[in-house]
């Protein structure tokens, strides 16, 4: 809503307020001319203010009772009871028309209506209910418990109240020196206090999102009358409340994917009938809030994005290329509506088209720290969504050193500190681009006193890396010298001559009281994702561990140093001593309860003692388990030196030393095709026994074990009593656990517990 | 009919400022650079707790550059606060209104900025327009007036 329809719902609101007395008055008192001054010169004043605002039916209800008051005060018309009555009803209805310019009422009186009311002043008219305007009158002046406050009031006291907060600041600092219990104490309750008035100050500043809205009705109705399309607006949520900077940075980006969803995402009325639709669109708008945030949302029932037009176009253009293209998701291909210059529209409107588009929209959006989301249902229509913080002011940054120079990243940006030294993380140069490998994963990265031009320098390289991120997930790495402190920064709008480079997101005054300038991570990422044509199709490929060539690198139980691909590896798991089993040439290790079978590393047997590493790889399908040593580190993978050899792939380098890459397709050779995994055989020689079934069966089967009652010629392991069989053959060179009887006519079973057996299982195979 | 003037020096030049457009004038003793901006913007200075855009009034005429602290007039321009530095302020006197000047008679580096003439005494002093000189119209070394994103987000409201 303007400012002047503003301003005249506020003063018809204060003009009602202040007639009320002369109204409840007049009504008692028909007579009293004196209060038809006062009540003259109210409608008088709001049908001046009607002509040059544009609001057709106070005008008419005001002239209307205008003609007739001034009739009353000349003496040419008796004021009696109907005429009052009818005047009242008038005035009621220019007030709830007034309020509804400002908060849209659920139940809006018709048009149709206001004849009647007037009808109702000709002299002879049928008259109207008494008594309506006091409780109107009433009803107005219990509602209206608001003040008006100039906003650059409300500016000076946020100004100040961030003052109070660097001097809190400043004394707790001098506080944690002093260590005075008493001052700690008031320290407390200041900050609390000073907490709960930013709070509150805060809020003053939020207003409805319904004013943000309040343009939109009107701009629906002209952009559809002058495309020639139908459109049905719905908006809910108004009364969800944003703050009024914020409000105001979006109004423009509303108002333009509103204009989008009119000129290019809803047909024409014929076009819809074609395809099935109701000739009218619809158009929802609506408005949440959810924590923090608020989420505006701008629905469609269109054309939607016709993503293979739109990809075609970014190819043409040079923004994509045709490889990537080609497997482009639904998603990521209607995400390209954000990239600039593109526009689907076969003819550039005057409207929307001006290659002005999407992609400010996302720019400006996330500049706030809020993200734009697109939901596409091709034919079926586009959603928008707009998610913003709910305020502005004041935020939480780290303050950092580059080039000898002083930064502020917002916390909220900030997704991981990482030092270089420690071996977690490491930058490279590759084919002119920048790139950071943190655990395997590349991101794009910019060293931060580089891509600012700085001069200064606090000594060395950049010693630290800051992984930042978007709200929508997009990352990269910036590297700086070091970090300072976090602080509560009140952030304000930098003059246009330094938001030109668009790298700031604000200034401010640190706890010093010296000024400091926020980066804008988003621009950040922009910057460092540059090298690469499509930067978020890029960065997805990027972070895919199938593409990322990384490896990993181990040394075998041989002591080789080998490598397997990083994709392939889904966990590694430390196997201690007990959880091998050696059985027959076959590699067996417990992993997570389960025994699975383990591929031959180069031939070596499983130490008996001594650490072994199970690295469990996957193709998604099958899985296999590899044995080694040790697993060392991640390394990008670059080029291989073919060797002719059915296990390995070839020889890489791994920290500058030479590695042997396992053959991916030779290993999973080796794995068993169905997903259990193969367990051996133990056959209980016994006679059966309620024992035998109940207790020793599980304890094997917990051991890994099938179990069989059957004499199993192929048995890994038997359990037998005193040696024997149970066809009273002897036994040789199996694995054996024996039982031995213990007194006349009893079965004594010497180990019950788990631990036990799997010890004697171990000893029966070193015996075999 | 006088007005207030601010009467100032830069690169030897006298100039003035309209009194409606000065909120003060303060010594900058700090300041904090910004990397990647046009080379007539000093940085950032704290002004009574508050940031202020300093400007190198010298340089943005097309003057050689001044030292970054000394003397600045605290001007508001457009919501936005600036300190624009000066050789030396001198005074604030009454004097009749500023005559036009021809923009031949005038440095190529000052043409935009110069209002007027005004006649201190026996001596003239140009009077300066601050949105003028804080954003130089194109010529070398300087920068579009408006930064072209806020340019696009109006026009998408017009």
């Amino acid at each position: 809503m303007d400012e002047l329809t503003g301003e005249f719902v506020s003063e018809t609101r204060e003009m009602l307020e202040r007639i009320g007395e002369a109204l409840l008055r007049w009504e008692d008192a028909p007579g009293d001319l004196a209060r038809v001054d006062e009540i003259f010169r109210f409608v008088h004043t709001v049908k001046g203010s009607c002509g040059f605002l544009d609001l057709p039916r106070i005008a008419a209800l005001a002239d209307a009772a205008e003609t007739v008051l001034g009739d009353v005060r000349a003496g040419t018309r008796p004021a009696d009871r109907a005429l009052v009555n009818a005047l009242l009803s008038i005035i009621d209805r220019i007030g709830v028309l007034a309020s509804a310019l400002d908060t849209p009422l659920a139940n809006l009186p018709d048009q149709g209506d206001d004849g009647p009311l007037i009808a109702a002043l000709v002299p002879g008219a049928p008259g109207t209910p008494v008594g309506l305007s006091k409780r109107r009158v009433e009803a107005n002046v219990a509602t209206a418990r608001t003040v008006r406050v100039a906003v650059p009031l409300l500016d000076e006291i946020m100004t100040q109240l961030s003052d109070v907060v660097l001097m809190r600041n400043e004394m707790a600092r001098a506080a944690r020196e002093i260590d005075d219990p008493r001052l700690t104490r008031s320290l407390d309750r200041l900050t609390s206090v000073v907490g709960s008035l930013r709070d509150s100050v805060t809020r003053t500043r939020m207003q409805p999102v319904a004013r943000v809205f309040s343009a939109l009705p009107r701009l629906v109705r002209d952009t559809a009358a002058e495309l020639g399309k139908l459109v049905t607006l719905e908006i809910t949520g108004h009364d969800v409340e944003i703050d009024r900077e914020m409000g105001e940075a979006i109004r423009d980006p509303l108002l333009h994917i509103v204009r989008n969803a009119i000129d290019h995402g809803i047909e024409s009325p014929a076009e819809r009938r074609a395809v099935g639709k109701p000739a009218t669109g619809v158009l929802r708008i609506g408005a949440s809030q959810a924590g923090n945030q608020i989420a505006i949302e701008v629905a469609d029932d269109g054309r939607g994005i016709d993503t293979a037009r739109l990809v075609a176009r970014a190819v043409v253009a040079g923004r994509l290329d045709p490889a990537t293209a080609a497997v482009l998701d639904p998603a990521a291909a209607a995400a390209m509506i954000f990239e600039p210059g593109l526009s689907t529209a076969q003819s550039v409107t005057e409207i929307s088209g001006r290659g002005v588009g999407m992609d400010v929209v996302r720019v400006n959006v996330e500049r706030l720290g809020g993200v734009v989301q697109i939901i596409n249902d091709p034919g079926r229509g586009l959603s928008v969504l707009l998610r913003a913080p709910l305020t502005l002011s004041i935020v939480t940054a780290l303050t950092v050193h580059a080039g000898g120079q002083r930064f502020a990243i917002p916390r909220g940006s900030l997704v991981e500190i990482i030092s270089l030294a420690s071996g977690k993380a490491r930058l490279e140069d590759v084919a002119g681009a920048r790139l950071a490998v943190v655990r395997g994963v590349v991101l794009p990265a910019i060293t931060l006193a580089r891509a600012l031009a700085l001069h200064g320098s606090d000594g060395g390289e950049a010693k630290l890396l800051l992984i930042v991120a978007t709200p929508s997930g997009r990352r990269c790495a910036i590297a700086v010298d070091r970090v300072g402190d976090h602080e509560d920064l009140v952030v304000r709008a930098m003059a246009p001559q330094i938001t030109e480079c668009g790298l700031f997101a604000g200034q401010s005054l640190n706890e010093d009281g010296e000024p400091i300038v926020l980066l804008d991570a988003a621009a950040l990422i922009g910057l460092a994702g540059e090298a690469d044509e499509a930067p978020d199709a890029a960065i997805a490929a990027i972070d895919d561990p199938a593409s990322s060539e990384t490896i990993v690198l181990a040394r075998a139980i041989d002591g080789c140093r080998i490598a397997v691909r990083a994709a392939l590896v889904d966990r590694l798991v430390e196997v201690g001593e007990h959880d091998r089993l050696e059985v027959e040439g076959s590699l067996f290790l417990r992993i997570d309860g389960a025994l699975l079978r383990a591929a031959p590393v180069r031939g070596a047997s499983l130490p008996r003692s001594g650490p072994v590493v199970a690295m469990v790889l996957t193709d998604g399908m099958r899985q296999v388990v590899l044995p080694v040593a040790s697993v060392d580190d991640v390394a990008p993978l670059r080029a291989i030196v073919p060797v002719a050899s059915a296990e390995v792939e070839g020889i890489v380098e791994g920290h500058g030393e030479p590695v042997l890459l396992l053959d991916g397709l030779a290993l999973f050779a080796h794995a068993a095709a169905a997903a259990t995994p193969v367990r051996p055989l133990a056959s209980i020689a016994l006679p059966p026994s309620p024992w035998a079934s109940a207790l020793l069966a599980p304890m094997l089967e917990a051991a890994g074990y099938r179990v069989s009652f059957d004499r199993a010629d192929d048995a890994a392991l038997i359990i037998a009593l005193d040696g024997h069989l149970n066809d009273g053959a002897r036994y040789s060179g199996r694995a054996v656990v024996a039982l031995r009887s213990n007194g006349a006519g009893d079965v004594a079973v010497e180990h019950y517990d788990r631990q036990k057996l799997a010890h004697a299982i171990a000893t029966a195979r070193e015996a075999a | 009919m006088t007005e207030l003037f601010l009467l100032a020096r830069v690169a030897g030049q006298s100039i003035a400022l309209h009194a409606s457009h000065v909120e003060g004038v303060v010594d900058i003793e700090s300041v904090t650079p910004v990397p990647c901006t046009p080379p007539h913007v000093i940085g950032l200075a704290a002004v009574r707790s508050q940031v202020v855009t300093l400007i190198d009034v010298a340089c943005a005429l097309g003057e050689l550059p001044l030292e970054p602290i000394g003397r600045a007039v605290v001007t508001m321009i457009d919501g936005h606060r600036y300190a624009l530095r000066v050789d030396a302020v001198d005074d604030v006197v009454l004097l009749p209104a500023a005559v036009p000047i021809k923009r031949t008679q005038i440095t190529p580096g000052w043409r935009d900025a110069v209002l007027g003439r005004l006649q201190v005494g026996d001596a003239f002093a140009l009077l300066l327009d601050p949105a003028r000189i804080v954003s130089p119209s194109l010529f070398p070394g300087s920068v579009a007036p408006v930064p072209v994103s806020v340019a696009l987000v109006r026009s998408i409201a017009a």
